[in-house]
C-alpha cells in the first residue's frame, strides 16, 4: 500500500493501466505466448513468437508462467528475462518469486499444471522488434520427467509510448534443507542487491518455500492442501521450523529476532508488500534456521525442503 | 541503506491456555535505533493446542482474539477474534490448514490459522510509542468441542510489518488509526454497545466483516469453522451444513438508515468468498450499527459481524 501521508517511503507505482507516455491510446489488446519442452538444466522457448513485430510499442502488463506435469512447482523452474540487453531479473528467479500469490487456489489451474502470474504494477514496455526474451533453468531435483512450460505476456498496444521503467526481480535460492536435520544458510551481497546505480523502487518481498518428494513420482508441494499427501508437513515448515532473520547491507536490523518464515512472508499472499527505495549498490542479507525436528508428522514421504526469497522492484531509465 | 522507508518487521508470541491473555512481547524485536515507523499490517500466526487427528477440522479464527491499543489509543473495541479484522483471500488449508493431517495419511499434525489485519492506511507509531497486542485465547469453546485440550498450551506469533521513517522526520498534526468494533451475537438483537463509535470524532468505516461460527462435536468429529464459507472456498465443507448462511439479517444505523432495508441473507451481505461488505460511511459520536437475526444465534449458528474504518486523531 502507499504511503499516504506523502513522507517517508518510495512514491506509490503507477495507477495499473497508467501507460504513461501515450496513457490513454489504447489500440489493441495483445497475448503473445510461447510453449517448449524441457529436462532438467537450462533451456529456452521459441522467443521469436513473443517478439514485438507489430510496429508498435508494446506495453506488457502481466506475465504467466505455466508448468505441466503439475509436479514441478514454481521453485522448480527458474526465469531469466532479458530486454534488448537490459536484465530484468538476476539470472534465473523461481517463476513463482515475481508476484504475491493472490489466490493460491488458483495456481493449481488443473490436475496436470501449476500456473504463476506476475502482475506488473507498471507496463513492460517493449518498443518494436524487441523482444522480452525467457530463457528456463529447470531444477534437476524434479527428475524422471520433462517439464513442458508455456508463458504469456499479456498487454496492450500503444502508439507513441515510450519507456520509462524497467523491472528488476532478483531472488535469494537457499540450499536445500535436509527436512530432519537442523541446519542454517545465509545469503550473499549479491542476491538481493540492487546492482544497479539508480535507487531500485521495491514493491515487495516474495517468500515460498518448495518441499520435494524423495523417491516415487518425484515431485514438489508447497503447501497441505488436500489434493497433496503433504501430511501436514508443509504448514510445520513454514509457521514453525523454517525461521527467518534479515538485515540490510551495513547491519541494520529489518528482521532482527527468528520469526516464522510465513509470518515474514505472510503466508497468505506469500509475499510482504513493502514500497521502499533501495539506493544503488544496497543490499540485505537473509539467515534461515530450520529446526529440523518434523514432529509427529514425520517426513511422511518428502526429504528437502529449499526456501527461495525474492525482491521485485523497477528502476528508472528515462 | 537511507532508514527512510526500510523495511522493519516486529514480531512476539505468547502461549497461552485456554481462557488466557497476555500482552505480546515486542521488545526483543523492537528497533534499537528507536526511529518512528510506519506499520503497514499486523499478521496473527496462531496453532492448535494439540496435534488433531483427520477427522477434526479447526478455524482458528474466532478461537484466538485481540486487543490492540498504541499509547492509549484504542484500534479495538475490546478483544476481537482475529478473523474479523481483513477480508479472506485465501482458504485456510492453502495457507495454514484445517484439517490435523491431510489425505488421509494416519499422523496427527497441528492445525494453523492464519489472519491479518491490512490497515486502510498505514499507522505512524511515533519512537516515543509502542503499540501493544494483547492475545485471548477463548474459552469459549471448550464445553463444546472435545479435542482442543484447554490445559495445553497453544502458541500465537504476532507479527507487525512496518518501515522505517528518518529521525528527522516532521511530526504529523493528526494520523490515522485504525479501529474495529466487532458484535459476537448471542442475541436476536445487536446490543448499543457494540458496533458503535465511542470517538469525539468521525469514525470512517471501510467494510464490515461477517463470519459464521459454528462449533460441534458429531460422532467425534468436531470441529470449530465457518458457515458462510463454503466449497470452492472452503473444500472441508462437504458434510457440513450451510444452511444457516441463507439465514436472513437486517442491518440499520441508529440514526434510522436501512443499510439493508428487506431482511437479506446472511451470505448475500457477506460474501462468502471474502466474508467481506465493503462499505463506506462515516459515523459520528455514539453513532451506531444494529443488527437484527431472524433466526436464535447457537452453537453452530453464531455470526460475528465487525466494522473496521479509521478516524483521525492529533498527536502533536
Amino acid at each position: 500500500m502507499p504511503v499516504s501521508f506523502g513522507f517517508g517511503a518510495a512514491p506509490p507505482p503507477a495507477k495499473k493501466g497508467s501507460l504513461g507516455s501515450g496513457d490513454g491510446q489504447l489500440v489493441q489488446p495483445l497475448i503473445v505466448s510461447a510453449s517448449g519442452t524441457l529436462s532438467p538444466g537450462e533451456g529456452g522457448v521459441n522467443s521469436e513468437a513473443l517478439r514485438n513485430n507489430f510496429g508498435v510499442p508494446f506495453a506488457i502488463d502481466e506475465i504467466r508462467w505455466s508448468l505441466n506435469p503439475k509436479s514441478f512447482v514454481g521453485g522448480a523452474v527458474g526465469c531469466r528475462l532479458v530486454l534488448g540487453g537490459e536484465e530484468l531479473t538476476n539470472g534465473a528467479v523461481p517463476v513463482w518469486a515475481f508476484g504475491p500469490g493472490k489466490h493460491l487456489d488458483q495456481e493449481e489451474e488443473s490436475a496436470q499444471a501449476n500456473v504463476y502470474r506476475w502482475r506488473t504494477s507498471r507496463p513492460i514496455v517493449v518498443m518494436p522488434g524487441e523482444v522480452v526474451e525467457p530463457t528456463f533453468s529447470v531444477h534437476d531435483v524434479v527428475t524422471n520427467t520433462n517439464v513442458t512450460l508455456r508463458v504469456t505476456y499479456f498487454g496492450r498496444l500503444v502508439p507513441g509510448l515510450t519507456r520509462q521503467w524497467l523491472p528488476f526481480v532478483t531472488c535469494y535460492q537457499s540450499p536445500f534443507f535436509d527436512l530432519t536435520s537442523a541446519s542454517s544458510a545465509v545469503s550473499k551481497e549479491p542476491d538481493l542487491r540492487n546492482k544497479w546505480g539508480v535507487d531500485l523502487e521495491v514493491e515487495r518481498f516474495v517468500g515460498r518455500l518448495a518441499v520435494f518428494q524423495k523417491s516415487g513420482s518425484v515431485f514438489a508441494v508447497e503447501h497441505d492442501q488436500s489434493t497433496n499427501s503433504g501430511a501436514g508437513i508443509v504448514n510445520d515448515i513454514g509457521n514453525v521450523l523454517m525461521n527467518v532473520r534479515m538485515f540490510e547491507g551495513r547491519g541494520a536490523a529489518v528482521v532482527r529476532t527468528k520469526t516464522p518464515f510465513r509470518a515474514v512472508f505472510s503466508a497468505i499472499t506469500r509475499s510482504w508488500e513493502v514500497p521502499h527505495v533501495m539506493p544503488p549498490g544496497t543490499y540485505y542479507t537473509v539467515y534461515l534456521d530450520y529446526l529440523g525436528t518434523v514432529g509427529a508428522v514425520g517426513a511422511v514421504s518428502y526429504a528437502k525442503v529449499k526456501a527461495d526469497i525474492g525482491l521485485v522492484g523497477w528502476r528508472r531509465v528515462a | 541503506m537511507n532508514a527512510q522507508g526500510m523495511p522493519l518487521l516486529f514480531s512476539g508470541s505468547v502461549t497461552l491456555s485456554a481462557g488466557g491473555t497476555l500482552a505480546v512481547d515486542m521488545k526483543e524485536s523492537a528497533s534499537k535505533s528507536r526511529l518512528p515507523v510506519l506499520i503497514d499490517e499486523i499478521r496473527f500466526l496462531v496453532r492448535s493446542p494439540v496435534p488433531l487427528n483427520d477427522t477434526s477440522k479447526y478455524d482458528l479464527g474466532p478461537y484466538w482474539r485481540a486487543e490492540i491499543d498504541l499509547a492509549g489509543r484504542a484500534l479495538t473495541d475490546g478483544y476481537i477474534p482475529i478473523w474479523s479484522f481483513s477480508p479472506q483471500i485465501q482458504t485456510q488449508e492453502f495457507i495454514g490448514g484445517l484439517k490435523g493431517s491431510a489425505n488421509g495419511v494416519s499422523t496427527n499434525a497441528p492445525v494453523y490459522s492464519i489472519y491479518r489485519w491490512r490497515f486502510p492506511r498505514p499507522l505512524y507509531v511515533p519512537s516515543s510509542a509502542t503499540l501493544i497486542t494483547r492475545m485471548h485465547r477463548s474459552a469459549d469453546y471448550d464445553s463444546i468441542v472435545t479435542d482442543l485440550d484447554p490445559t495445553a498450551s497453544a502458541t500465537a506469533v504476532v507479527t507487525y510489518a512496518a518501515r522505517a521513517l528518518p529521525a528527522d522526520f516532521q511530526v504529523p498534526k493528526t494520523i490515522d488509526v485504525p479501529y474495529c468494533s466487532n458484535w459476537i451475537a448471542t442475541s436476536t438483537l445487536s446490543p448499543d454497545n457494540a458496533l458503535r463509535n465511542v470517538f469525539r470524532t468521525p469514525l470512517h468505516i471501510e467494510r464490515f466483516i461477517g463470519h459464521i461460527s459454528a462449533s460441534d462435536t458429531v460422532a467425534g468429529d468436531s470441529s470449530i469453522r465457518d458457515e458462510n464459507r463454503v466449497a470452492p472456498h472452503n473444500q472441508f465443507a462437504s458434510g457440513w451444513s450451510a444452511a444457516t448462511r441463507r439465514n436472513n439479517i437486517q442491518m440499520k444505523l441508529s440514526s434510522g438508515f436501512a443499510i439493508t432495508p428487506d431482511p437479506t441473507p446472511f451470505y448475500r451481505v457477506f460474501d462468502p468468498q471474502t466474508s467481506c461488505f465493503p462499505a463506506k460511511l462515516t459515523l459520528n459520536h455514539q453513532e451506531r450499527v444494529h443488527v437484527r437475526l431472524f433466526d436464535a444465534p447457537s452453537n453452530t449458528y453464531r455470526p460475528h459481524i465487525s466494522m473496521v474504518g479509521y478516524r483521525e486523531e492529533r498527536i502533536a
